[in-house]
């Protein structure tokens, strides 16, 4: 599922304009990265609206901050970092509106169909109750493809927190599907 | 088909369920706010200069103590080189203060340092290169009488040689020297100390099963909770905390006595039933965060009162609420309300007063990690692009100063509620190099205001009020100080050293 082909390659001299403050660098700059932005969003919050939400202020927070990076390089890491941070106060606020967390108007794919219903809606019920960290590690490593050390990276924790974050993740995953399969004659699958 | 990998595939494959494209109209609406938002200049570390001085005292000392302490443990017997009292940083702090230490975890090592991040001592190594082993904890390290450190270490799978289900968590605990006390199977994040100090709560066994531990290693109890019981917890990073009278774990909104009799629903005000609180250093009071709000109430729930407001402006997300000493302020993280939620602020709010103080900072995250024993300064995190740095900074917002880099958790020691006695049992003989008595070095008395003490090991551990030097014909002791002249002596890093050693010498195998 997850590609690292689908990142995206920032251009250097677009960052450096826009840590100048160029505005039309920063609009490309902006529509460069949110396709990755939105869709890590959407995947650690798992509704449309709120990731979007995230995403601008992500987005306002990197043009805010740009000339603090020092190493234009390190764009996509430093955005993913700042994304995160907004997942988590979308969260919060989803939480406080305790509103459904599971709208996820997936771009389909033939495997998609391969998830049955009732499994998505356990992982979607075991998934809500992860915390914005454990959803962010394990959407990078299943989406991005990113290393363990690049996680430690983009959240700032150390390579073993991310390594217990991924094990506690996968483990409420695993036993959410493992629970479902104990419940006969209540699965579905999607046509 | 294995049926794990099976598993791990619907797992693998409804992560990565969802949009791979971000609709036109949230970029635009970001891009629509940029004549709003001034970008902000570069500013960060610049203003908070090193001092290199102290720079240059430290990494000398760092040398003496790392010789001293390979020296004291056996591994190396080199002479070392005395560093003249002078040559140390004076801190800024008022003395009282100055002692306290300083403890992190940096690249899976776990340090010991002065309060200011100077003289670091490594006191538990991780292998290099290997997760596995290594150490890592959130949130503070000590103990709440100061006298002890603990920490985790665990292989959480998908390291060389552990299967991906293959889970060793380890917790460790440590004297306030550094050397070692107990360790204990258990998982988790944080470290569960309860109020009094002399046992841990950890997860046996994640969500199911929680093991309490005495400082001797001994397992005192083994909860099992009900199946379901943290259906609506948050999952991960929850350690359960201890009640504040130490009589139950807190798993909200239920309480889980220790000694196993029932387990009992807190009333919906009760401030314990609330993910998140933090009970006030004397255990009276407890803050907590209650749909955005921070507030405070008496521990029987009596007294709450707002301290910082859900509907102020900007709608604040608080987080990292930590407790003076004194139990008459909390430094928090908030979510920059000033910022409209673009930024992280360290704040500071004194609870009589309810003035709110915000602290400057340049990182764009931080985290707020605890008061000086004093509670004259905050100790935070200030987290940037590629890099998290701990820092320190008074409460009114003066004398920021860079303790020690890409370093995210670290605490500062509490005070100790009493002195320790770190006195010989009686008839103890000292055996390291030979030496029976302070007599035998020449020095009839004790250094003032404290005392010599040896562990199992041979090390000699020596606390005074000030730097003592002591020398005889054969031997140069250079101890430092550790404790406080108000509060008497602790068990710390007095550390012994010597430039003429013996051709016999032979490191002890027992003190006594």
């Amino acid at each position: 599922m997850g590609s690292a082909a689908r990142e995206a390659t920032m251009d250097r001299s677009l960052v450096e304009q826009a840590q100048r403050g160029d505005r039309e660098a920063f609009t490309s700059l902006a529509f460069e990265l949110s396709d990755n932005l939105f869709a890590v969003a959407h995947r650690i919050l798992r509704d449309f609206d709120s990731a979007g939400d995230a995403l601008q202020v992500t987005l306002l927070h990197i043009w805010r901050d740009l000339r603090t990076l020092r190493d234009p390089d390190l764009i996509l890491p430093w955005s993913y970092r700042i994304l995160v941070r907004a997942c988590n106060d979308q969260l919060r606020k989803q939480r406080r509106r305790a509103s459904a967390l599971y709208d996820v108007r997936a771009d389909r794919t033939a495997d998609d169909v391969a998830v049955s219903v009732a499994d998505r809606d356990e992982l979607a019920r075991a998934f809500g109750r992860l915390s914005t960290e454990h959803r962010a590690a394990l959407v990078l490593q299943v989406y991005r493809d990113m290393t363990i050390p690049q996680i430690a990276e983009v959240l700032h924790v150390p390579a073993g927190t991310v390594q217990s974050r991924l094990h506690y993740a996968r483990r409420a995953l695993r036993a959410a599907i493992e629970a479902d399969a104990r419940q006969p004659g209540e699965r579905g699958t999607v046509a | 088909m294995n049926p794990d990998r099976n598993v791990n595939d619907t797992i693998e494959r409804w992560v990565g369920q969802g949009a791979d494209h971000a609709p036109e109209q949230f970029v635009w609406a970001a891009l629509d706010e940029l004549e709003q938002t001034p970008q902000r200049d570069r500013v960060r570390y610049d203003r908070m200069p090193i001092r290199w001085e102290w720079l240059a005292a430290a990494l000398l000392l760092a040398g003496v103590i790392g010789g001293a302490v390979l020296i004291g443990s056996g591994r190396l017997r080199l002479p070392i080189v005395l560093v003249p009292p002078s040559a140390q940083p004076s801190p800024s702090t008022s003395e009282d203060e100055a002692s306290f230490r300083l403890a992190y975890i940096s690249d899976g090592d776990v340090y010991l340092a002065d309060w200011d991040g100077g003289n670091p001592v490594l006191i538990a190594d991780g292998p290099p290169g290997d997760s596995c082993e290594s150490y890592s904890v959130e949130g503070s390290m000590w103990s709440p009488d100061g006298r002890y450190v603990a920490y985790r270490s665990g292989c959480w799978g998908d390291s060389p040689g552990h299967p991906a289900q293959d889970v060793t968590g380890t917790v460790h605990v440590s004297d306030a020297a550094g050397r070692a006390v107990t360790s204990f199977p258990g998982e988790g994040w944080r470290v569960s100390w309860s109020p009094d100090s002399a046992r841990i709560a950890t997860w046996d066994n994640f969500e199911e099963t929680v093991a309490i531990f005495g400082l001797d290693g001994v397992r005192e109890a083994h909860l099992t909770l009900p199946e379901g019981f943290m259906a609506d917890a948050p999952l991960g990073d929850y350690d359960p905390p201890w009640s504040p009278d130490g009589t139950a774990l807190l798993f909200p909104p239920f309480e889980v006595p220790v000694d196993g009799t029932g387990i009992r629903r807190l009333p919906d005000d009760d401030p314990l039933s609330t993910y998140g609180a933090i009970a006030s250093p004397d255990g009276t009071q407890i803050a907590y965060v209650a749909y955005g709000s921070l507030r405070i109430a008496d521990v029987d729930g009596s007294h709450a009162q707002t301290l910082i407001r859900s509907d102020a402006p900007g709608a604040p997300s608080l987080f990292g609420i930590v407790w003076s000493p004194g139990g008459d302020r909390i430094a928090f993280g908030n979510v920059s309300a000033a910022d409209g939620g673009l930024g992280d602020e360290l704040q500071v709010v004194d609870i009589l007063t309810g003035s709110v103080t915000t602290l400057p900072d340049d990182g764009e995250f931080v985290y707020p990690m605890g008061f000086s024993p004093g509670g004259d300064r905050v100790l935070f995190a200030s987290r940037s692009e590629d890099r998290s740095d701990l820092w320190s900074i008074d409460t009114d917002g003066s004398n920021a100063q860079l303790l020690v880099t890409g370093v995210q958790w670290g605490s500062w020691q509490p005070s100790p509620e009493a002195p320790v006695d770190c006195n010989f049992p009686p008839n103890t003989r000292l055996a390291f190099a030979g030496i029976s008595s302070l007599r035998e070095l020449g020095l009839p008395e004790p250094p003032p205001g404290g005392s010599i003490a040896s562990d199992q090991r041979g090390h000699i551990y020596v606390t005074a009020d000030r730097v003592q030097l002591f020398e005889d014909r054969a031997y140069r002791y250079y101890c430092f100080v550790v404790g406080t002249p108000s509060r008497g002596p602790i068990p710390g890093v007095g550390v012994v050293g010597f430039d003429k050693v013996p051709d016999t010498w032979e490191p002890p195998t027992d003190s006594r």
